[in-house]
C-alpha cells in the first residue's frame, strides 16, 4: 500500500501480540496518512480493540513496531501516549463516573496542565489562570458537542448516547492529532449513525485530525472512511479504499464466510 | 470540586433550604443561650430574631453571590474562631483543639482513601513517627520544637511515599491489610528493649506544653469569660488551652484549605480519574502508578502535620496512643461517616471522631443502663448512618440541600401515600413495641430495636408482611412496596 | 530439638485455630468481597452463648418437670436402658456428649446470628460502596464487644475444654489432647469447606453469586440467599474457632478475640484471601512462626515478625501464597 507519498502519521508494522497462546494479532500492518479518517473493522473478536489497546500502549506487543510521526510509540510509557498527541475512546465507556462531565472533560486536559502539587493547593495566580483556560476550553467542546445541558451533571446519571458524546469531548479536549474511536455508533439508532458520520467528518476538519476508527457499522465506515484496513482473526486481510475492500473476495469470505450473525453487519 | 455540582441553581433563593433552617434554628437556640435563656426574655427573644434574621440576610445573600457552600464553611469558620468562649471549660477547649488534630489526619486519609480509592489502616503509625521524631529531638536533644517539627513532618511525609509503594501492586482488602500490618508492626517496635532509650519504651516521652507569649497570655486571660474561670490559676489554663487551640486551628483551616485546593485542581481530578478507571486515567495522559504513590505522600504530609499538632495539645507520646483501632481504623470510620472525598465531609467526620463518644459518655451517666454500653451505642452510629446515608453525612446535607421545600414535601407525601395501610400498622406496631421494650426491659434495648428497625432493609418488613399475608390471604399485596425494594 | 519440636506442635495447633478464623474470614469474603473486621467479635459472642448455655439451665419454666429442675449439658449423663449414651467421662463430672451438645447448639445459635447480621446489617449497605460494608462491621464489632462487656463482664471466664487426659506422645514432643483436637477439627472443617465450595451445586451457587451477582440472577440463583448462606456459614466457622480457642487460652473474655482476629487476617492473607486451603495453611505458618519467634527470638518481636513477614509475601505475591491472581481487563 503505497497510497500516501509522504510518511503515514502512524505506521503500523508486522504487530504480533499472544495471549497465553491465542495469537490476537499475527504480523498487522497498515499505516495511517495524515488527515485520513481511516476505518478498521473485521468480525467479532477479530483483534480490533486490541490493536487499539497496542497503540495507547495498554497491551506491549511481542513483535512489530508503531511509529507515530516519526516516533517509536512502543519506547513511550502509556500515559505519555495523550501528550503525544494520541487519545481514544473507548468501546464500552471508560469515563469516571463520579465525576461531573466537566471535570471528566478536564481529566482530558490532565497533560496539557502543567500546575505541581505545592502550587495547586496553594491555589497561586498562575494556578487559577491555567484553571481557567482549561475550562474555558473544556466548555467550549462541551457546547460544540452539544453536552452543555449536562455540564454540572454526574456522568453516572447520563443515558448511554451522552456518554459516548462526553467521550469524544474528553478525548478532544487533550488536543489530538490522532483520535482513535472504538466503536462510537454502539448503541445508537440509524438516523443518530448517519449524524454522527457527518459529526466525525465535521469533528476531523474542525480539529484538524486524524481519525482511526473501529467500527461493526459498515455503512457509516464505508460513508466516511477514507481508507479502510480489515481484521479477521488477528490477521489483515485486505486494505484499501471502501470501494476496493467491498470488492476483495477475503473481505466478503470473512463477513460471509463467518456465517450469518456477522454477515448481517455489511 | 463537586460542591457547585448539585447545589440548586437560584431556585427559592431566599427560602432557606432544609439544612441552612436546621442551622438558624441553632443560632436561635444558640442566641437564647447566650442571652441568659429566661432571665430577660423580652430583650433575649427581641435580640435573638434580630441576629437571626441578619444571619438570615448575610447568608442567603453570600449564598447568592457564591453560590455554593462556600459560605458554610465561613460561618463554621467564625464559629471555630470564638470556640475559647464557647467551651465551658479547658477540658473541651482542648477537646476542640484534638479535633482539629483529627480533622488533619483525615484530610491526609481523605486524599488517599476517599479521593485515590486507596484503603489505608497504617496511618496512626505516620502520626505516631512525626509525634515520636520530634518528641525524641525536643526532649532528648533539646532541639527547637519548630525545628523538630520540619524534621518530623519531612521524614513521615518520606515513609508515606514508602507505605505507598505497596499501592502498586496490591487492591483493595490486600492493599488494607498490609497497611494495616504497618499500623500492627509500628506500637512493638517503639516498646523494643534496643530502642528504649530513645522512645522511653512503655512509658513513653512526657514533654512540657508550649505555652503562650507573653502578650497573648495576658490579651486571653484578660479576656477569659469570667463566669467559668474564676481565679488566675483557672484563667491562665484558659489561656494555655485557647493559644494551643488557635494553633491548631490555625493548622486545621490551612489543611482544610489545601484540601479543597487540591480537589478542584488537575490533582484532585486525577486521584479521583484513578479511582474510577485506571485504564482511561492511563489513556488520558495520567501516571497510576505515580499518583498513587504522590496521594500517600501527600496524605502522610497530613499525617504529618497532624502528629506534630498532636504533640503540641497532648504533649504526651506512647506506644499505646497510636494503636490500630483510635488512630488507624476509627478515623477511617469517621472519613467514611462523614464523606468520603468531600471537602466538608472530613470536618464532620472529625467531629464526629472527637465528640461522638463523649455525647454517649455524657448520656450514659444519665442513663445507667448506657453506662456499659457505650460502644455498642458507637458501633450502631456507625450502621446507621453506613446505612442511610451510604455517601457519608455530608453527602446527605448535600443532598438534602438539593432539594427545595416543595420537593421535599411533595416527596414524602407522595411516599407516605404509596405505603399500604398495613405497612402504617406494622410501623404502628413496631412503635408501641420499641415503647414496651423501653418500659419494661430498659432504654438501651429500646434503642437498638429502634435502630434495627431504622437500618434493615424493607424488604426484610415486606417479607414479614408475606408471611402475615399467607397466614391471612385476604390481605391485599401492595405493589408500591415491591418497587421501592430495588 | 525437644523444645523445637514441642514448639512446633503447639505453634500448628494454635495455628489451626487461626486457621479457621481465616477460614471464616475467606468465606465471608468469597460470598460478599468484605472484610469482615466482625468476625472475630461473632466468634467471641458466640462462645459466651455457649458458655451460657453450658450452665446449668434452669427447667423450672417446663410444666410437670418440678420446680428446680436444673440441667447441666456439660454434665448431662443420659442412658438408654442402662448403657451410657455419653462418651467417656472427665474428674469433674464433664462428658463429651454434654460437649457435644453445646457445640452443635451453640453453632446452631452462631448460624442464624451470622444469617441474621448479614440479612438485617450488611444488605442495605451493599452494591454502594466497599467502604461502606467495611465500616458497617466495624460498628458491627464495637456494638458485640460492648454488648458482651455489658452482659458477661470484663474477667474471663474459664471454659472446660472436651479432652483433658495426659498429653499425647508422640516420641518426638508431647501434645497436649487439646490440641490434637483442634488440630482435627480444622483439618476436618477445611476438607468440608473445600468440598462444600468444590464439590457442590450450593457452593457452587455460593461462588457464583459472589463473582457474578448479575449473571447469577439471570441463571436463576438466588443471589441473595447465597450470601446470607454465606455469612451464615462463616458464623457457624468463627464460633467452632472461638469454642476452642477459648478452652486454649484458658477463659474467654470480651476482648479476647480480636488479637486473635489480626493473625486470623494475617493467615488469610498469607494463604491469599479467595483460598480456603490458603487460609488453614496459612493460618497453620502464622501459628508455628509466631511460637518460634516467641521461643528463639522474644515476644516482643512476635508480632513486628508476623506482620512484617505479611507485608514481604504480599510484595512478592500481590494475592497472597495462594490467591487466584488478579486478571486486569482493559
Amino acid at each position: 500500500m503505497t497510497v500516501a507519498p509522504a510518511p503515514a502519521l502512524l505506521q503500523v508494522r508486522d504487530v504480533t501480540i499472544t495471549f497465553g497462546g491465542l495469537v490476537a494479532l499475527d504480523s498487522v500492518s497498515f499505516d495511517v496518512g495524515s488527515g485520513e479518517i481511516v476505518g478498521l473493522i473485521g468480525p467479532n473478536g477479530a483483534g480490533k480493540t486490541t490493536m487499539f489497546n497496542c497503540v495507547t500502549r495498554l497491551y506491549r506487543p511481542d513483535r512489530g513496531s508503531i511509529t507515530f510521526d516519526g516516533r517509536d510509540l512502543l519506547r513511550v510509557p502509556a500515559h505519555r501516549v495523550a501528550a503525544c498527541g494520541i487519545t481514544r475512546t473507548f468501546q464500552n465507556l471508560a469515563l469516571f463516573p463520579s465525576l461531573t462531565v466537566l471535570d471528566n472533560v478536564l481529566v482530558g486536559q490532565h497533560h496539557l496542565l502543567h500546575a505541581d502539587a505545592v502550587s495547586s493547593s496553594l491555589r497561586l495566580p498562575t494556578v487559577v489562570s491555567e484553571e481557567r483556560a482549561a475550562r474555558a476550553e473544556a466548555c467550549e467542546i462541551i457546547n460544540y458537542l452539544d453536552l452543555d445541558a449536562y455540564r454540572n451533571t454526574y456522568v453516572r446519571s447520563l443515558p448511554y448516547g451522552v456518554q459516548k458524546r462526553v467521550e469524544t469531548a474528553r478525548a478532544l479536549v487533550g488536543r489530538p492529532r490522532l483520535l482513535l474511536l472504538d466503536e462510537p455508533a454502539g448503541g445508537l439508532n440509524h438516523e443518530e449513525v448517519t449524524r454522527l458520520g457527518e459529526q466525525i467528518r465535521a469533528i476531523r476538519d474542525r480539529f484538524a485530525l486524524t481519525v482511526l476508527l473501529v467500527e461493526h457499522h459498515m455503512s457509516l465506515v464505508m460513508a466516511i472512511s477514507d481508507h479502510v484496513a480489515v481484521l479477521d482473526f488477528g490477521r489483515r486481510i485486505a486494505v484499501g479504499t471502501p470501494a476496493e475492500v467491498q470488492r476483495n473476495p477475503a473481505v466478503v469470505e470473512a463477513y460471509l464466510g463467518g456465517q450469518d450473525e456477522d454477515g448481517t453487519h455489511a | 470540586m463537586h460542591q457547585t455540582a448539585h447545589y440548586r441553581d437560584g431556585v427559592e433563593r431566599f427560602v432557606p433550604s432544609p439544612s441552612e433552617a436546621v442551622l438558624l434554628a441553632a443560632l436561635v437556640l444558640f442566641c437564647w443561650k447566650l442571652y441568659g435563656g429566661t432571665e430577660n426574655d423580652a430583650v433575649a427573644g427581641l435580640s435573638s430574631v434580630v441576629v437571626v434574621v441578619v444571619a438570615w440576610v448575610v447568608g442567603v445573600s453570600l449564598r447568592a453571590a457564591l453560590n455554593d457552600m462556600r459560605w458554610w464553611l465561613l460561618l463554621g469558620f467564625l464559629v471555630a474562631l470564638i470556640v475559647p468562649w464557647l467551651g465551658a471549660n479547658t477540658f473541651q477547649v482542648g477537646v476542640m483543639s484534638q479535633v482539629c488534630v483529627f480533622a488533619l489526619l483525615i484530610f491526609g486519609l481523605n486524599v488517599v482513601t476517599g479521593y485515590t480509592g486507596q484503603i489505608s489502616l497504617g496511618h496512626g503509625a505516620l502520626v505516631g513517627i512525626s509525634a515520636y521524631i520530634i518528641a525524641i529531638l525536643s526532649s532528648n536533644y533539646g532541639w527547637n520544637v519548630f525545628a523538630a517539627m520540619t524534621v518530623g513532618i519531612s521524614v513521615t511525609t518520606a515513609f508515606g511515599f514508602v507505605l505507598g509503594i505497596p499501592a502498586l501492586r496490591l487492591a483493595g482488602p490486600y492493599l488494607a491489610i498490609a497497611t494495616l500490618a504497618a499500623a500492627l508492626i509500628f506500637p512493638p517496635l517503639l516498646k523494643l528493649d534496643t530502642f528504649e532509650d530513645y522512645t522511653g519504651g512503655i512509658q513513653g516521652l512526657h514533654e512540657t506544653r508550649l505555652s503562650p507569649p507573653g502578650p497573648i497570655e495576658s490579651f486571653l486571660k484578660e479576656h477569659a469569660p469570667s463566669d467559668a474561670y474564676q481565679n488566675d490559676f483557672q484563667r491562665r489554663k484558659f489561656a494555655e488551652e485557647s493559644y494551643l487551640y488557635y494553633i491548631s486551628l490555625a493548622a486545621g483551616v490551612v489543611g482544610l484549605v489545601t484540601l479543597w485546593n487540591l480537589g478542584r485542581s488537575r490533582f484532585g481530578r486525577a486521584f479521583v480519574a484513578v479511582r474510577d478507571s485506571e485504564v482511561a486515567a492511563t489513556s488520558m495522559g495520567i501516571n497510576v502508578p505515580l499518583y498513587k504513590v504522590t496521594a500517600f505522600g501527600i496524605s502522610a504530609l497530613y499525617a504529618g502535620f497532624a502528629g506534630a499538632a498532636f504533640f503540641l495539645v497532648i504533649a504526651f507520646v506512647a506506644p499505646e496512643s497510636f494503636d490500630l483501632v483510635n488512630l488507624s481504623i476509627n478515623p477511617l470510620a469517621y472519613l467514611v461517616i462523614g464523606g468520603l472525598a468531600t471537602t466538608g465531609g472530613p470536618v464532620v467526620g472529625a467531629f464526629g471522631y472527637m465528640w461522638v463518644p463523649r455525647v454517649i459518655n455524657k448520656i450514659a451517666t444519665v442513663s445507667g443502663d448506657f453506662d456499659k454500653l457505650q460502644g455498642a451505642m458507637t458501633g450502631l452510629l456507625l450502621i446507621v448512618v453506613m446505612t442511610r446515608l451510604p455517601q457519608g453525612v455530608w453527602g446527605g446535607v448535600r443532598r438534602v440541600n438539593a432539594l427545595s421545600w416543595q420537593r421535599l414535601a411533595g416527596d414524602s407525601w407522595a411516599w407516605a401515600f404509596q405505603r399500604s395501610p398495613l405497612f402504617w400498622a406494622g410501623l404502628a406496631l413496631a412503635a408501641v413495641v420499641v415503647v414496651l421494650i423501653a418500659q419494661f426491659i430498659g432504654t438501651v434495648w429500646a434503642v437498638f430495636a429502634l435502630a434495627l428497625l431504622i437500618v434493615a432493609p424493607h424488604d426484610v418488613w415486606s417479607g414479614a408482611g408475606d408471611v402475615l399475608r399467607r397466614l391471612n390471604p385476604g390481605w391485599k399485596r401492595n405493589a408500591s412496596i415491591q418497587a421501592d425494594v430495588t | 530439638m525437644e523444645t523445637f519440636f514441642a514448639q512446633l506442635a503447639n505453634g500448628a495447633s494454635t495455628g489451626a485455630l487461626y486457621g479457621l478464623l481465616a477460614l471464616a474470614l475467606v468465606f465471608i469474603f468469597r460470598a460478599t468481597d468484605v472484610v469482615n473486621f466482625a468476625q472475630g467479635e461473632m466468634a467471641m459472642f458466640s462462645t459466651y452463648l455457649g458458655w451460657s448455655i453450658s450452665r446449668p439451665l434452669s427447667l423450672s419454666w417446663i410444666p410437670f418437670l418440678g420446680v428446680d429442675r436444673h440441667l447441666n449439658l456439660l454434665t448431662w449423663r443420659p442412658e438408654v436402658f442402662g448403657l451410657p449414651l455419653y462418651l467417656g467421662s472427665e474428674n469433674d463430672g464433664l462428658t463429651r456428649l454434654g460437649y457435644l451438645v453445646v457445640l452443635v447448639v451453640t453453632v446452631a445459635i452462631a448460624f442464624v446470628m451470622g444469617a441474621l447480621i448479614e440479612r438485617l446489617l450488611i444488605r442495605p449497605s451493599e452494591g454502594k460502596n466497599l467502604l461502606n460494608a467495611v465500616i458497617v462491621t466495624l460498628g458491627i464489632f464495637a456494638f458485640l464487644n460492648s454488648l458482651a462487656n455489658f452482659r458477661y463482664g470484663p474477667v474471663p471466664q474459664t471454659y472446660p475444654a472436651p479432652f483433658r487426659g495426659d498429653a499425647v506422645d508422640f516420641g518426638l514432643f508431647k501434645m497436649s489432647q487439646h490440641s490434637l483436637f483442634a488440630l482435627v477439627v480444622a483439618a476436618v472443617l477445611m476438607i468440608a469447606v473445600y468440598v462444600f465450595f468444590q464439590r457442590t451445586k450450593l457452593g457452587l451457587g455460593v461462588r457464583a453469586a459472589a463473582l457474578n451477582p448479575s449473571a447469577s440472577q439471570l441463571m436463576g440463583i438466588n443471589t441473595g440467599r447465597m450470601l446470607t448462606l454465606g455469612w451464615a456459614l462463616a458464623a457457624a466457622i468463627g464460633c467452632v474457632a472461638g469454642m476452642l480457642i477459648a478452652p486454649a487460652l484458658s477463659g474467654i473474655s470480651p476482648n479476647l478475640m480480636f488479637g486473635i482476629l489480626l493473625y486470623g487476617f494475617a493467615a488469610a492473607v498469607l494463604g491469599g484471601l479467595d483460598s480456603a486451603l490458603g487460609a488453614v495453611v496459612g493460618g497453620i505458618a502464622v501459628g508455628v512462626g509466631q511460637s518460634m519467634v516467641v521461643q528463639y527470638v522474644g515476644s516482643q518481636w512476635s508480632d513486628i515478625i508476623a506482620f512484617g513477614l505479611i507485608i514481604a509475601i504480599l510484595m512478592v505475591r500481590p494475592t497472597g501464597l495462594f490467591g487466584a491472581p488478579a486478571v486486569k481487563k482493559v
